[in-house]
């Protein structure tokens, strides 16, 4: 069998490059995922140590779950790396953690309100040659099962990926957290939470009413909710692009050379540093802005608004602008540009640093 | 004497307990001994516990039409081969893995392969009395072959109860979409209003990208792909109504 060994090792790494460590926890699911070890060379293997457990649970929030059952699994990558991580749980949170590993390690935790609901949560992974691994959660249906709200079941999943893997992921109403990671991410909610922090690469986020917080991003950056508040805090790079519909923005310490924050009911405040040759593009159409603006070289300002304050010398052009040049004269080319606009709101502008 | 290669070819016989006393007693006394032979039935047995619990794995119908496509490929190569190259192919192998392509065996290999997978897991997973470790058969999270997308969601219609998640989980994202709807309906609204100050040129550049837009929405298919046309639209809609811009058919904007 020796013979054949190897090579089925290759083939079964390719086509089942995962295997699972279940634990369902007999212990109160709070305790910090344990270390997941990988067999090697190859598909990694349950650790037998850690037999099926289930456990009444500590009803958490609407004390609707009563069992509870934890999972743990790696994937190691066959031939090719870990690319891309593709994850859609519509039923509870998602947390994504970059390290300076090669496997994607998984932790899931169920909840439900009995051991049949229990046994109808299901998560699917499937781990394709390109290098992306799809996690997905259900809830089995059929006339058979007894009926159980949405808000009586859960599946929360904590995973820890390469750094270097690009993150897409869905929830509902769970909360979304992607931390650590060097590729970027693609974020989508309902109404659940997304914080991302300490994320490079390209960074889309998307949410319903979900409030929204990037914080330590690098690259670029597109922020969109309906009806939350946006906080940004730290965001470097070519360009932040951010709108919400019903809903604040809150931004501190934004360096990206361009920038366009966009509120139709709803106030603005920035505090940024001006790019050389950078453009920031800030309008509220219900709300007011505030800008505060730490600028390296000329910067030309021009807002429109019920009441504009630029905190400098400006002059008013026919048309209703309000335009100042702060920071001496430069050529067009390396001058800074703001534009703020608030045409049913106040506008402030001022700079807290300067220098040359 | 025993050597490794002896061993080698009867370890899978000795792991699965299939020789005779004094067969076994050679082996075992061998693996004592030889720390290199002892290593590799280690591994072989790691290998036979890992396959024992995984799930049966029904080979992709891609690896199925790919092996036909070679052997499709290498008929015809054997086809455009003149006789006396196949005849000398046939009784010199060397000579054929020189000249001819490899295709054919490749697609043999790949047969092999599969054959080997199934022959392997009948093997490891045909009794427990040869299992050379009990592992608990756990439950763990379906894993699918690759090159299959994740199962769909649990259709409502097997679920008579709206109030059951199923039902919840398949109505959601026809919420999530009419929420987007909602918030276009109302920017629209807005540029309707703020429309009466445009000129012509720019109401028809609006109208027109906006009916392009709707047709996106329109033909997109329900759920995500909808979804992010519609945030497309907002982003219009928003730029027209609160940055008071739209993109000429002159090039210009505003």
């Amino acid at each position: 069998m020796n013979s054949i060994a190897r090579p089925l090792l290759a083939i079964l790494a390719m086509a089942l490059p995962a295997a699972a460590e279940p634990a369902k926890s007999a212990a109160p699911p709070a305790k910090p995922p344990a270390p997941v070890h990988a067999a090697e060379p190859a598909p990694a293997v349950r650790d037998p140590a850690k037999g099926p457990a289930r456990r009444l649970e500590p009803a958490p929030t609407n004390g609707a779950y009563h069992v509870s059952e934890r999972s743990r699994l790696s994937i190691e990558p066959a031939e090719h790396a870990i690319t891309r991580l593709s994850i859609e749980n519509p039923l509870g949170d998602v947390k994504v953690e970059g390290y300076d590993g090669s496997a994607i390690q998984i932790e899931t935790h169920k909840f439900a309100p009995d051991d049949d609901a229990l046994d109808r949560l299901h998560i699917s992974l499937v781990p394709n040659p390109d290098g992306t691994v799809a996690i997905k959660t259900t809830a089995d249906g059929g006339k058979e099962v007894r009926p159980v709200t949405r808000g009586a079941v859960r599946i929360d999943l904590v995973i820890r990926a390469p750094r270097d893997a690009r993150v897409e992921a869905a929830v509902s109403s769970g909360r979304l957290e992607v931390v650590d990671m060097d590729a970027g991410s693609d974020l989508d909610t309902g109404s659940g939470p997304i914080s991302v922090r300490n994320v490079q690469g390209e960074v889309l986020t998307h949410s319903v009413s979900g409030m929204t917080r990037l914080a330590q991003v690098f690259g670029s950056v597109d922020a969109q909710t309906l009806s939350s508040d946006l906080d940004l805090d730290t965001i470097g790079g070519e360009r932040l692009i951010a709108s919400v519909h019903h809903g604040r923005i809150d931004g501190r310490r934004v360096r990206a050379r361009d920038v366009e924050l966009t509120a139709t009911d709803g106030r603005i405040r920035l505090e940024a540093e001006a790019a050389l040759r950078g453009h920031l593009v800030v309008s509220a159409f219900r709300g007011d802005v505030d800008v505060q603006l730490r600028r390296h070289g000329a910067v030309l300002v021009r807002a429109r608004g019920t009441k504009v304050e630029l905190g400098a010398p400006a002059q008013v052009q026919p048309n209703g602008w309000v335009i100042a040049s702060l920071g001496g004269s430069a050529p067009p080319a390396e001058t800074a540009l703001v534009e703020i606009r608030a045409p049913q709101g106040n506008v402030t502008f001022s700079i807290i640093e300067s220098r040359p | 004497m025993t050597t490794c290669d002896s061993i080698v070819s009867q370890l899978t016989a000795y792991l699965d307990g299939e020789l005779a006393d004094d067969d076994g007693s050679a082996v075992r006394g061998h693996l004592r001994e030889c720390a290199a032979c002892r290593q590799l039935a280690r591994d072989e047995a790691a290998l036979r516990d890992a396959l024992r619990v995984l799930p049966p794995v029904d080979p992709p119908a891609t690896l199925w039409a790919g092996v036909q496509a070679q052997l499709a490929a290498a008929e015809v190569a054997d086809a455009r081969t003149p006789r006396w190259r196949r005849a000398i192919a046939r009784w010199m192998p060397r000579f054929r893995a020189a000249w001819l392509p490899s295709m054919p065996q490749l697609a043999v290999a790949g047969l092999l392969a599969v054959a080997g997978v199934s022959a392997l897991y009948w093997r490891t997973h045909r009794g427990d009395e040869l299992a050379t470790t009990d592992l608990p058969r756990l439950p763990m999270p379906e894993i699918q072959t690759p090159h299959r997308e994740p199962a769909a969601a649990p259709a409502a219609a097997l679920t008579t109860r709206s109030d059951d998640v199923t039902a919840e989980l398949a109505a959601e994202p026809a919420r999530v979409t009419g929420s987007y709807g909602e918030v276009i309906d109302e920017l629209t609204r807005l540029a309707e209003e703020a429309r009466g100050s445009w000129s012509d040129e720019r109401k028809a550049a609006f109208d027109g990208r906006l009916a392009a837009l709707a047709a996106t929405v329109a033909q997109a298919q329900d759920g995500r792909p909808r979804q992010r046309a519609q945030r497309s639209m907002i982003r219009f809609l928003q730029g027209a109504v609160v940055r008071d811009e739209v993109v000429l058919a002159s090039g210009g904007s505003r």
